[in-house]
């Protein structure tokens, strides 16, 4: 049973005052298994932000379902939503939105604090992962004391403390520079290869070389999709820029 | 217009959110020096209220003083508000610049934004003040107790001053401004806004700084005994308590959040977690401000309260002080040394009655007549309860012991003064003020200290109301004494032990006549006086029969009456006009901090929804911090008003006001309607904080 089932998803922005409609998303379904590494890739404005946001249940899709481990996240009531959030789903931003109030450490802790989770157990979750992803150095330091490599790995921290079911990534290299980008792949392989499920979102074809599994998003809907299969990085890095090719001059040729 | 005039308006347009309440700050500030300078112009003219010299003279005083501390507040208000209002726009100043706009060029802005400002600000001050001059002046006159004035014009020398004052006042800022531009980097006026935030240490020195001022400021608050201590100290006290209040808010609520945040099982908690990071942060960028706001709340409070408290109680000032229409203080034995033997001693009844008939000489039909005597002088109270008369150590120290002053009455006056009838034998008093069964005073000489022995007195009751109330200057006692023979012995021993320094007796006669009118006793009076120096009385020779005195003072109470009002009065409106001030300045200051609170916490608001908090929760939290950190000020103000009570009581007996119950409603009732008003400004500027938070929460 696959762990996300995403069915005719549709999104239509309207304006404050209802004249102007935008439609973000037409009609996307897919579905991830556990253990996956899926990348969304797709121009800016080809709705794959708003595709996020309606995973992350940050936004209210206008039509059809997300199922997270068979429940409909759509049908969660809005004051339990939150909640959900912060047990089953992991986030990661693209400036890596640290609090600057916290310490690296009280960064990490933030969502069992909220959470309610006991200190023994808060710090025990702490020790082992942070020694995982090589982040335990940096825990009593400031986000303002971090480079933006130390910052996405804290984030990566912060997104996995919680044990999420899954972790979603939105653009997470696209503020780092190409030796934090490696690093931070490599990161997100690792994580996969213990276990974990990630959903990352970009339009860097070298993150989604990582990925087992490429989606295509374009003009709101799902358009392609590709397998890493036993590909090297680098050759699935080819075949992703050559669709990317494919997928830019097909739109010429519709216009 | 061309090009700099006009970048200048757009871009104070742009940013009105935060020039539209300076502008406003500014007019209020010139309207409200305008209006000192012209009431003080208006009290020095003679003929502005006729007859009453001394109590314009009062006014005249007090709004210059008023101008001099409006002046000194609107210099550092200004500048305190220009500075934010340049962090703000460090970003736009940076963009014109990396567009191709010299330094030359954005302080051409600049300086076409501050005429701009200035004109709106001072022509709009000057107009308001213009306005509202004339009310203002009634108001004053009337809580004067004076008659409405004719003939209230604008001053255009007041006026030419305060445009003057605020145009040098701007220029200082326009300075400010243009050196910040030119020693900045055109990158880091852009990146300004968002460098990264240190976390704030605690400084230990400080805090216990904080402590210590703190305590002591509070601790000589409390201990001060009498008012000339109390006036001494007031300043000394107020000192170490705004040092304390800063450190209070800089270092000591830094180092008790930290030590919070040190307890994991207090920290760990999704309420604390958010709210012990969220103040140390806001402690950090506010403390200064917050301490600021504290201060001036605390003073606006003292200084109304204080002053409603004594302008509410002048009706009682009056009656205690002045009790009668007419007083008669005569001073007496004489200066050692002219004791005229011709005349013999000071004889009171020959003094009462040669008075008396002056009155009814000059028409009067005197319908009340009473004296009192009374000898006041000071002692030192031992531990054990002995009184010993004061001796000072040759560097000029006194002896140790608390200083007392203590008054001395006959029973006889005590019954004219009270209605109360009470015996008493020779050697027994009535106390007010001190304990014990007996009373003993032992005296010595002032050059060598000798012995000169003990008056003892058995102690027949004790008071509960001071007869004879007198500006707190020490501990106040009063010893009834059975006659003037007592009296006047413990007179001879007291100048004996006190020698040049002995105090003299001083007797009163009041009367009461049946046309009280002011201008007839006016007209009394001045039959009475001579060249405003010697008393014709005296010339005339018709005090020849009634002895050896040192000195008389012949006063009417519609005088007192009149002078009590005017000093009251004045430190009235003084206290309400400055407070006015001060209190737009405050609800500035809030308004600039929920401005700047709000842009910092927008970011922090979606972050922290994303990671997992619902909307409410991030609201609830972010509203109890924005709460503490609004009533912090204001609960700190309130708990120093509560330890300067004492100091306030004692600082107003100064001006013969000591109804202690008074002084509590208002204080009370002031800190009461500042907490309404402080709650309603942060209400409303809440707002404000809301608008630019909730513009991103989904």
């Amino acid at each position: 049973m696959p762990i996300l089932q995403v069915t005719d998803l549709k999104k239509i922005y309207t304006t404050r005052f209802g004249g102007q409609s935008v439609q973000a998303l037409s009609s996307v379904s897919f579905a991830v298994e556990p253990g996956e590494y899926v990348a969304v890739m797709g121009e800016s404005g080809s709705g794959k932000t708003t595709l996020l946001n309606l995973l992350a249940a940050l936004d209210r899709p206008t039509s059809g379902q997300v199922y997270l481990d068979g429940r409909n996240i759509v049908e969660i009531k809005e004051r339990d939503i939150a909640a959900f959030r912060r047990d089953n789903l992991g986030f990661m931003f693209q400036d890596f939105n640290l609090l600057d109030t916290f310490s690296v450490k009280d960064n990490i802790l933030l969502p069992l604090v909220l959470a309610g989770k006991s200190v023994r157990e808060m710090e025990s979750r702490l020790d082992i992962l942070t020694k995982r992803l090589g982040v335990w150095e940096l825990l009593h330091k400031f986000p303002y004391e971090l480079s933006g490599g130390q910052k996405q790995r804290v984030a990566v921290a912060r997104a996995l403390i919680t044990e999420p079911r899954i972790l979603l990534a939105d653009e997470p290299t696209g503020a780092l520079d190409s030796k934090s980008t490696d690093s931070l792949l490599r990161l997100f392989n690792q994580v996969n290869e213990e276990g974990q499920t990630i959903v990352v979102v970009t339009h860097s074809a070298k993150a989604a070389s990582h990925a087992k599994r490429v989606l295509f998003i374009r003009d709101g809907a799902l358009f392609h999709q590709i397998y890493k299969g036993l590909c090297s990085n680098e050759e699935f890095y080819q075949k992703i820029a050559d669709t990317l090719t494919l997928l830019a001059s097909g739109g010429e040729a519709e216009e | 217009m061309s090009l700099y005039p006009k970048l200048a308006w757009q871009s104070i347009r742009g940013n009105r959110r935060f020039y539209l309440p300076y502008a406003f700050a500014l007019m209020g500030n010139v309207a409200a020096f305008y209006i000192m300078g012209a009431l003080a112009q208006d009290a020095g003219k003679a003929d502005m209220v006729p007859g009453r010299p001394n109590a314009m003279e009062y006014v005249r005083v007090f709004m210059a003083l008023g101008r001099v501390v409006a002046g000194f507040f609107s210099l550092i208000f200004l500048l305190y508000i220009n500075s934010f209002l340049m962090k703000r726009r460090k970003k736009e100043l940076g963009l014109y610049n990396i567009l191709g706009m010299g330094k030359v060029h954005i302080a051409l802005v600049l300086l076409f934004e501050t005429l701009f400002l200035g004109v709106t600000g001072i022509g709009g001050g000057l107009l308001l003040g213009m306005l509202f001059h004339r009310l203002v002046t009634l108001t004053l006159y009337k809580m004067l107790d004076f008659p409405v004035p004719f003939g209230i014009l604008p001053s255009v020398s007041a006026m030419a001053m305060t445009a003057s004052f605020f145009a040098v006042l701007l220029g200082v800022t326009l300075l400010v401004n243009l050196n910040r531009v030119r020693v900045s980097r055109p990158i880091e006026l852009l990146r300004a806004g968002n460098v990264g935030e240190r976390e704030p240490k605690t400084r230990w020195l400080l805090t216990a700084l904080g402590v210590v001022t703190l305590g002591a400021g509070y601790y000589i608050a409390v201990t001060t005994g009498d008012a000339v201590s109390a006036l001494a100290n007031y300043f000394l006290a107020v000192f170490l308590v705004i040092i304390g209040t800063y450190c209070l808010f800089t270092a000591v609520s830094i180092a008790v959040l930290k030590l919070l945040r040190r307890n994991k099982r207090f920290y760990y908690r999704t309420s604390h977690f958010i709210g012990v990071s969220g103040m140390l942060y806001r402690m950090k960028q506010n403390a200064v401000g917050l301490a600021n706001i504290c201060i001036l709340c605390t003073m606006v409070m003292v200084m109304i309260s204080g002053t409603v408290s004594l302008y509410l109680g002048s009706e009682q000032i009056v009656r205690e002080q002045y009790p009668s229409d007419i007083r008669v203080r005569v001073a007496y034995p004489n200066y050692p040394g002219s004791y005229d033997e011709t005349r013999g001693d000071f004889d009171p009844e020959a003094m009462l009655e040669a008075q008396a008939g002056f009155l009814e000489g000059h028409g009067a039909e005197i319908t009340k007549q009473w004296t009192v005597e009374e000898l006041p002088f000071s002692v030192l109270e031992q531990p054990d309860g002995t009184l010993e008369s004061m001796r000072r150590y040759e560097n000029g120290a006194l002896f140790p012991g608390r200083a007392c002053g203590l008054t001395c009455i006959t029973a006889a006056d005590y019954t004219a003064i009270t209605g109360e009838a009470v015996e008493l034998a020779k050697d027994e008093v009535l106390l007010y003020g001190l304990e014990g069964d007996t009373v003993t005073i032992r005296w010595y000489g002032q050059t060598d200290w000798e012995d000169q022995g003990t008056s003892t007195y058995r102690v027949a009751g004790h008071l509960k109301d001071n007869p004879r109330f007198s500006p707190n200057i020490q501990v106040l006692c009063t010893m009834v004494v059975a006659d003037r023979e007592v009296l006047q012995d413990l007179y001879r021993r007291q100048e004996a032990a006190y020698g040049d320094n002995a105090s003299t007796i001083a007797w009163y006669a009041y009367f009461n006549v049946a046309d009280n009118d002011p201008e007839k006793l006016y007209a009394i009076r001045n039959a009475y006086w001579y060249d405003g120096d010697n008393y014709k009385a005296e010339n005339e020779g018709w005090l020849d029969e009634t002895g050896n005195w040192r000195s008389l003072s012949y006063s009417i109470g519609a005088d007192g009456r009149a002078d009590t009002f005017a000093l009251s009065g004045g430190f009235l409106f003084l206290g309400i006009f400055l407070g006015l001030v001060f209190l737009i300045a405050t609800v500035l200051m809030i308004y600039y901090k929920q401005l700047s609170e709000g842009y910092e916490d927008k970011e922090r608001f979606e972050i922290m929804q994303k990671v997992g908090l619902t909307p409410e929760e991030v609201k609830k939290s972010i509203h109890s911090q924005i709460l503490m950190v609004f009533f912090l000020p204001i609960a700190v103000a309130a708990v120093h008003i509560v330890f300067d009570f004492h100091l306030v009581e004692l600082l107003l007996t100064l001006f013969y006001m000591h109804d202690r119950t008074l002084i509590l409603l208002c204080t009370a009732g002031t800190v009461g309607l500042f907490f309404l008003v402080y709650g309603a400004v942060y209400l409303l500027t809440a707002r404000t904080y809301y608008k630019i938070v909730e513009r991103k929460v989904t």
